[in-house]
């Protein structure tokens, strides 16, 4: 086994049970330590449902097949109670709506604690401690008053940053984030990526970054993979992707993006602007 | 046409022990010209919706003016034909009991010119579909599909107006592309002219003439789009600067 991946994913199958209904198609990738991976394509394509299955959380009633090694480890082999130790430690999921990640009915600090309490033999003063220092350093302001908010009292650019906050402290192996600026606004979307680009260097963690923002992909990504119905369309570097695609697909994809944003910048000319 | 005149407008705020209001939007005054686009750009809770809802006469502000070509848009009658809307949230749009075509008929039923012969044909191919989507219901479509549905509903009127309230905001990159370059071309066919509500600069900067910026309820700048990049409050300029192009 290669030692510099972190995650291998090999002819990745995803179908419907009961229709037999094919949803992803024969998806392989790799992620090597430190990397980051945008999976990129429009709504139906396959983005979440291959997030998901790489940590085995799809619905009943969606069934896999495949490949899926984390350091070398074969997932599919893991009985379910094993595989919970592993999200949240070793994997790590940044969903799109906190809104619904957190639990509605206990305040989130109750909820982070609970999740550290489960991976960690820290003391409840420690968790505190730690889940403080990150959040400020994430730029909430008050932590304390932030634990004892619940999820529908807090902003969902803060309710993003409590998600990041607690990746922070759970320095997982591998990090998920599943369109996490979609549910944001232009601003807050733009601190949320500055945030998770500070996260890459500060953890070093290999980091898969779905998203149809292609703004913020350019941003943050090292390599892009395209998908299209369920297939992988294209796998390529970053830049590579955005300079010349292959397939017209992702020429198409990128030249919607760069018509608006092309306008954008002649009408601003020399003025700041943020460089993807 | 559309006026605004020193607008105001609060919600109440409901403690356990004390009575607040809620300010959120502070003495609002501009005018939208026939035909042109105007956007309205801000964040999250900078109040935007909300001054669409006045708009559409919806919600009546607390105090102020707002007027349709001189009457009060609180008016049933100056609104009917004049002004329709497109909101963010496609799904919960249409009536999910409503075929394509009940959707696109419904405000012409109720402007009582249904009986009139209409080209539903032609007005689904304007917008990207075809005869095909009639029979369908909602749920049938995918999101690019519905918000093309809301857009040829709220053109049936062929109304002056049309206000578009992060109508592509929950849309994909590239069908959002599509949705603006249809709402330029229907603008042309139809001369008619949008207000569109956006957190997205580069989107607004793409489609308007006129672009306003709100901050907090309050009105921070209002310039031409060839303008923009000489906006002078701080607050535009930041706003400009964390722009992911």
């Amino acid at each position: 086994m290669n030692g510099m991946h972190v995650l291998e994913v090999e002819h990745l199958n995803i179908w419907e049970e009961r229709s037999g209904r094919v949803l992803v198609h024969d998806s392989s990738f790799r992620l090597a330590q430190g990397e980051c991976l945008a999976i990129v394509g429009e709504s139906g394509s396959g983005k979440s449902l291959t997030c998901k299955s790489l940590m085995r959380l799809n619905r009943t009633g969606v069934r896999q097949s495949g490949f899926v090694a984390l350091n070398g480890e074969d997932l599919s082999k893991l009985s379910d109670k094993e595989m919970r130790k592993f999200r949240g430690r070793r994997f790590c999921m940044i969903m799109q709506n906190g809104m619904s990640a957190f639990d509605p009915s206990r305040p989130i600090g109750a909820h982070l604690l609970e999740t550290l309490g489960v991976h960690f033999n820290w003391s409840r003063a420690e968790m505190e401690t730690r889940l403080t220092a990150t959040m400020s350093s994430v730029g909430l302001k008050e932590p304390a008053v932030v634990m004892r908010s619940y999820p529908h009292e807090l902003s969902g650019g803060m309710l993003q940053r409590v998600m990041i906050s607690l990746a922070i402290v759970l320095e997982p192996d591998v990090i998920i984030a599943d369109e996490p600026t979609t549910a944001l606004d232009a601003v807050t979307a733009y601190e949320v990526v500055e945030q998770f680009m500070r996260l890459r260097e500060r953890l070093g963690s290999a980091m898969i970054f779905v998203s149809h923002d292609l703004g913020a992909v350019r941003r943050i990504a090292d390599n892009v993979l395209v998908m299209k119905d369920g297939g992988v369309v294209e796998h390529g570097t970053t830049k590579n992707i955005f300079a010349g695609a292959s397939h017209p697909y992702t020429r198409y994809l990128v030249s919607s993006k760069q018509a608006m944003s092309r306008h954008f910048e002649q009408l601003m000319g020399d003025a700041d602007v943020a460089k993807g | 046409m559309l006026k605004v005149e020193g607008v105001n407008k609060s919600y109440r705020q409901t403690d356990w022990f004390r009575k607040a209001r809620n300010q959120v939007l502070r003495d609002i005054g501009f005018e939208w010209r026939q035909g042109e686009t105007l956007g309205i750009i801000g964040e999250s809770g900078s109040g935007k919706s909300t001054l669409g809802r006045l708009l559409l006469g919806i919600e009546e502000p607390d105090s102020g003016i707002i007027t349709f070509g001189g009457k009060p848009i609180s008016d049933r009658s100056t609104r009917r034909g004049a002004i329709s809307a497109v909101f963010q949230d496609y799904t919960s749009s249409i009536n999910p009991f409503f075929t394509v075509r009940q959707a696109i008929l419904e405000p012409l039923r109720l402007a009582g010119t249904a009986s009139r012969p209409f080209d539903i044909g032609k007005l689904l191919r304007q917008v990207g579909l075809d005869e095909s989507y009639l029979t369908r219901y909602p749920h049938e479509l995918s999101g690019g599909e519905a918000q093309r549905v809301c857009i040829a509903r709220a053109v049936s009127a062929e109304p002056q107006c049309i206000l578009l309230d992060e109508a592509i905001s929950s849309l994909d990159g590239s069908v959002q592309m599509q949705v603006l370059e249809l709402l330029k071309q229907l603008r042309t066919s139809y001369g008619m002219g949008y207000i569109f509500i956006t957190h997205d600069i580069q989107a607004a900067a793409y489609l308007c003439d006129r672009v306003m910026i709100i901050c907090g309820g309050e009105m921070v700048e209002l310039v031409e789009t060839e303008e923009l990049k000489h906006v002078q409050s701080p607050y535009a300029k930041e706003l400009l600067s964390k722009v992911i192009s």
